[in-house]
């Protein structure tokens, strides 16, 4: 009697055990639109959210139209640097990748290479000009230049009281033409989050 | 036929006492082995030194800090941004104290609680990422930790009450490479801010833990109040510091700026003391408080030449700017009133919890039970009651800065460090207008 108890008792125990302990990850895929908020830092949500604002005003703005009546000509357009003056370490390059996206799908602008990989398609062009078939050799000094660079910054301010902080974002980008530094379009993403950390849990 | 219990027969007397007497007895003795955190080790960690498993559960924030400042030492700045991020998160996960876990703490003792860290621990997490940061070539980042800075100081002056402030709530050091790293960017308003903090803050600093501004702390804050605009605080400066030395915004654009961080000893260690309280029906009360312990070094600096190919050269030598040793006490100081109000209430439950239970076991079983139940749950009581000691044991007893302003160019550096010994830079780059850094590492 007392062995039987002893085993079934056991055996539950065990089987509590081993499910609890399951090594494999659990595994959800969400929709990547989903709003999903942790630690109130930063995510992939407020990128989103500045990205389709700015891209919304920058396409509804007169700048594109104005460029085309006078050059006859679509403008070429290049993004810089987001500075990032705020208070975490935030990655512009997701938003400004959006950004291009929507611009190139419009097809009202052209979009060259960044900076960085300007340097990699350079690096390429040096190796084919060794190794390529000579019918396939791309020239040097063909690059198109832009007409309008795309600069920013993201700033915060943070006010924090023992448990609660609200930290307010400010995403300003603007489109400037590079021969005479003029800036033809400025938008910018305001976001501002109410944070309360829990100051007891019960374990 | 008798009750069964679950495993069989009706226990006998004897047998449910000896079950009444194991619990308290597994449950104090598993909490005291929680406490096996060890203060004391004979050499500087080294990352490789620096394993979970002797850290436990409740630790981790402080496995998570000495690997990433023991990376930082090891010049593995990557890694160690890495360690410290998680220790950050992990710190403002502490925030939310465990209800559970505190009500067991007032029963135990304080390793039942996850270690939160003490307040310039947390500060000077930043601190360390920042200079990684700033030695990656990241300046952008490593200004984000200065901000981050900025507001975990601010929260810090607002998380004490008005008249119960710490004596530790804002950084001098940390403000000086804040604004170091503004001057660098260019951004002159913050970095007039932060310096004007610093110089602030050594003020307290000089009250409480004996440690002045050395001189280039203000001397910088001439140069950026110049380059600011601010005509009048430069004068009114210069009439307060006649010993510093001007030099003018465009003049020091022209020049570059080396800063040497030396991290010089051991930080304190915590050891648990043992206090009698009195003697009360034959038990011997006693409970425990943290009190540091500290290492002994070398009270000197390191010297640093840098040589330029031409054989003209700069010495600077490097002076306390952080003497976490006397942050570490004064902070200790401040709390310990706290620690000594939660240590006897703890002694007070426990011993109310042993005597109530041992009353229950006098009427059902008599004297000899009696006396066996309160013997060795006194006994387990006194093994689990010991002082919380945790503290990060890779800090440094004190943190000297040196400065140069060199010429642009390319220099080597030797360096005399405390106990004589010399290391050399073969080679450093110093560019106009920009600022670098040296790390140094000295234990004795």
């Amino acid at each position: 009697m007392t062995f039987t108890r002893f085993f079934i008792f056991g055996g539950l125990i065990l089987s509590f055990v081993c499910t609890g302990m399951r090594c494999d990850p659990k595994i959800r895929r969400k929709d990547p639109g989903k709003v999903i908020d942790y630690s109130g830092r930063w995510n992939d949500s407020d990128s989103q959210m500045v990205a389709a604002a700015v891209i919304e005003d920058c396409l509804a703005s007169a700048w594109i139209d104005e460029y085309k009546n006078e050059n006859n000509k679509r403008p070429v357009m290049v993004v810089g640097r987001v500075k990032n003056k705020s208070h975490e370490h935030i990655d512009t390059m997701f938003f400004t990748k959006e950004f291009e996206k929507a611009l190139i799908k419009s097809g009202r602008v052209r979009v060259v290479a960044e900076k960085d990989m300007r340097e990699d398609v350079r690096a390429e062009r040096r190796d084919i000009q060794m190794n390529a078939d000579s019918a396939t050799i791309k020239k040097f000094g063909k690059e198109i230049g832009a007409d309008f660079v795309l600069l920013g910054v993201v700033g915060t301010i943070k006010d924090e009281v023992k448990s609660r902080y609200v930290m307010y974002y400010q995403t300003d980008l603007e489109l400037i033409n590079i021969e005479t530094n003029e800036k033809v379009w400025i938008g910018e993403k305001k976001l501002k989050k109410d944070i309360k950390k829990k100051s007891f849990k019960l374990f | 036929m008798p009750a069964l219990s679950f495993f069989g027969k009706r226990p006998t007397s004897f047998k449910r006492l000896l079950r009444r007497v194991h619990v308290p007895l597994i449950v104090l003795f598993s909490c005291s082995l929680n406490a096996c955190w060890t203060s004391r080790i004979a050499n500087p960690l080294t990352p490789a030194q620096v394993n979970k498993s002797d850290y436990g559960r409740n630790a981790k924030l402080l496995y998570y800090m000495d690997l990433g400042i023991t990376n930082h030492y090891e010049g593995r700045y990557a890694v160690s941004n890495r360690k410290l991020e998680d220790a950050e998160r992990l710190g403002e996960q502490l925030y939310t104290k465990s209800l559970t876990g505190t009500a067991a703490s007032f029963i135990v003792n304080d390793y039942v609680l996850a270690y939160r860290g003490e307040d310039f621990e947390l500060a000077l997490i930043h601190l360390y990422m920042a200079l990684n940061y700033a030695k990656l070539g990241k300046l952008e980042d490593a200004l984000v930790e200065a901000r981050k800075l900025d507001s975990k100081l601010s929260a810090l002056n607002q998380s004490y009450p008005e008249g119960k402030k710490n004596v530790y709530k804002e950084d001098a050091l940390i403000r000086f490479i804040a604004a170091l790293l503004h001057e660098a960017e260019g951004n002159l308003d913050s970095a007039n801010v932060d310096y004007m903090k610093s110089l602030e803050v050594f003020r307290d600093y000089a009250a409480n833990y004996g440690t002045v501004a050395p001189r280039f702390v203000v001397e910088n804050l001439l140069t950026v109040a110049d380059g600011a605009g601010f005509p009048d605080r430069v004068e009114k400066l210069r009439s307060e510091y006649p010993e510093a030395q001007f030099l003018r915004y465009k003049s020091k654009q022209r020049l570059g700026e080396v800063i040497v961080v030396h991290y010089h000893g051991k930080s304190p260690v915590k050891v648990s003391e043992r206090v009698p309280l009195g003697i009360m029906e034959g038990v011997v009360l006693t409970v425990s408080f943290p009190k540091y312990e500290y290492s002994p070094r070398n009270r000197k600096g390191a010297t640093v030449t840098f040589t330029r190919a031409d054989g003209k050269g700069v010495s600077c030598a490097t002076e306390v700017m952080e003497n976490i040793e006397a942050i570490a006490s004064k902070n200790l100081k401040n709390r310990i009133h706290r620690m000594n109000a939660k240590a006897i209430a703890r002694l007070a439950a426990q011993y109310a919890l042993i005597e109530m239970q041992a009353k229950k076991i006098r009427k059902k079983y008599g004297k000899k039970a009696e006396q066996l139940w309160r013997m060795t749950t006194h006994l387990s009581r006194e093994l689990a009651s010991t002082a919380d000691t945790r503290s990060c044991r890779s800090l440094p007893a004190e943190i000297r800065i040196g400065r140069a302003i060199l010429m642009p160019g390319e220099y080597s550096a030797n360096i005399r460090m405390p106990d004589g010994e010399t290391r050399q830079i073969k080679k450093l780059k110093v560019s106009a207008g920009k600022k670098e850094f040296v790390i140094l590492r000295s234990v004795d």
